[in-house]
């Protein structure tokens, strides 16, 4: 079965004054999978995801999320991608619900409707004692876990994670990443994951791109992407290794 | 439009529950009630003068009785209750990482700043009309003088007036709450250019 392309970059350029953030980027998502959106620090990776939410100018080049041009349609773009950035910021003398009534309010959801949602998901979440404290007073984790909220709350088509667990204890990021491998395979969400825990990534992503400098060095399959740097053999190798192989090379 | 209408609710909500608000409200309050009712006490002591104006209710909102009158008040202070209510609208929201979370649902951008400044707007206007209000019964009581409907026509452009021109104030501090990244810088330039001005 072949699956559909959910996201497309021509050759996406983005330049700030003198560097080149992101250089000539051409890669595919498909529908349904989980992508793990790897590089390093100033790799190009948030500007990517910024050009993809149509929240950034590209300098050239052209992307098209579920079939739209976020440039042209970004309204429409906003409405199927959740995008939780790399330091989610709260309200912090609202409580959590009223954090989230606020995003459902953006949202257009009507309130009796909104009010189900919000108590839904903060339960998936695992926040549902909570749900009526300040979010001035949540640990990071907890920060972490509403911006998930808020973000499913539009029921989106695909959601881009921005790190999302950085800077969480290991239990923290190891429940966050099931909760999104649980969100791919329940509600077929298509996930953009751009992370530095690569025994995560691996873990629960269908596909990887690296990208380094603004290029995009290798795209595919763990095993195809192996493959290509150290040949066929026996031995199966951890996206870690791989990682490292590329990173050398560059 | 759906997000300018969700925008202005939070913020008129963030407004009334804010010690911003309620400091800047007693503070006009306070300072109105108190020059008002200087006014109203020396115009029951000179009431045959009082007989020889055209609009005798008014003289309650521009007789100097005290030091100043209530107009002169919101004609000093109107300038800094425009800027203190937003000179941190836009920059606070990026400083605490909201403003990418606000743009990255489905409204446009222009939603946010016009929310905000409806909101801003409804607050004066609140607050206008109350002690223009407040006032007015306090006239009745202490002087015992009716308005006239041309005196009423004339508060009512009076309060129009005003709250345009400290809304032109709010308009102000939300532009300097764009363009500089600090809160604290806004927060410095609103009071400069109100210093400047007066
Ligand atoms: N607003 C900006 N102005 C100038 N340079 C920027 C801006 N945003 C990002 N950059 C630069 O672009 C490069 C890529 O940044 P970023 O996309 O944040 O990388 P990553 O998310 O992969 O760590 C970095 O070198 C960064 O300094
Ligand atoms: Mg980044």
């Amino acid at each position: 079965m072949e699956a559909s392309t959910i996201i497309e970059t021509i050759n996406l350029t983005k330049r700030y004054n003198r560097q080149t953030a992101v250089k000539d980027l051409s890669f595919k998502v498909n529908e349904g999978e989980v992508f793990g959106f790897l590089g390093p620090n100033g790799a190009g990776k948030t500007t990517t995801l910024l050009m993809l939410m149509g929240l950034s100018h590209p300098s050239g080049g052209s992307a098209r999320v579920c079939g739209l041009d976020p440039l042209r349609k970004p309204i429409e773009v906003k409405g199927i991608v959740g995008y939780l950035p790399e330091n989610i910021g709260f309200y912090g003398d609202l409580d959590a619900v009223q954090n989230l009534k606020y995003v459902a309010d953006l949202n257009g959801i009507q309130a009796d409707k909104a009010s189900e949602k919000i108590d839904e998901l903060l339960d998936l979440v695992g926040l549902k004692q909570d749900a009526r404290k300040k979010v001035g007073a949540f640990s990071r984790g907890m920060r972490q876990r509403l911006g998930f909220a808020e973000v499913l709350i539009k029921d989106p088509r695909l959601i881009f994670l921005d790190e999302p667990t950085i800077g969480l204890d290991p239990d923290g990021a190891l429940r966050l990443m099931d909760l999104v491998a649980s969100l791919n395979r329940d509600r077929q969400i298509t996930v953009l994951l751009s992370s530095h825990n690569l025994h995560q990534v691996q873990k629960i992503s269908h596909r990887v791109g690296i990208m380094i400098h603004g290029e995009m060095v290798a795209e595919g399959t763990i095993e195809s992407l192996a493959k290509e740097k150290f040949g066929v053999g026996e031995k199966e190798y951890t996206l870690e290794e791989v990682y490292m192989k590329y990173f050398q090379e560059v | 439009m759906q997000g300018l209408y969700a925008v202005f609710k939070k913020e008129l909500c963030d407004h009334f529950s804010s010690y911003r608000f309620v400091i800047l409200f007693a503070l006009i309050a306070m300072v109105s009630f108190i020059s008002s009712y200087m006014a109203g006490i020396h115009m029951k002591e000179n009431l045959e003068a009082l007989a020889n104006t055209r609009f005798p209710f008014l003289m309650l909102f521009s007789s100097t009785g005290a030091l100043f009158s209530m107009v002169q008040f919101v004609a000093f202070f109107g300038p800094l209750i425009g800027l203190v209510l937003a000179f941190d609208s836009i920059n606070r929201e990026k400083a605490h990482g909201t403003l990418i979370k606000l743009i990255s649902q489905p409204i446009y951008r222009d939603a946010v700043i016009n929310g905000k400044f409806l909101a801003g707007i409804a607050t004066i206007t609140i607050m206008l009309v109350a002690i223009v209000l407040v006032i007015s019964g306090l006239g009745l009581v202490i002087v015992g003088i009716v308005p006239g409907i041309e005196e009423i026509w004339r508060l009512f452009i009076y309060l129009i007036i005003s709250i345009f021109y400290i809304s032109f104030w709010l308009a102000v501090s939300i532009l300097f709450s764009i363009s500089f990244k600090s809160i604290a810088t806004s927060a410095l330039a609103s009071i400069a250019l109100w210093i400047f001005l007066k």
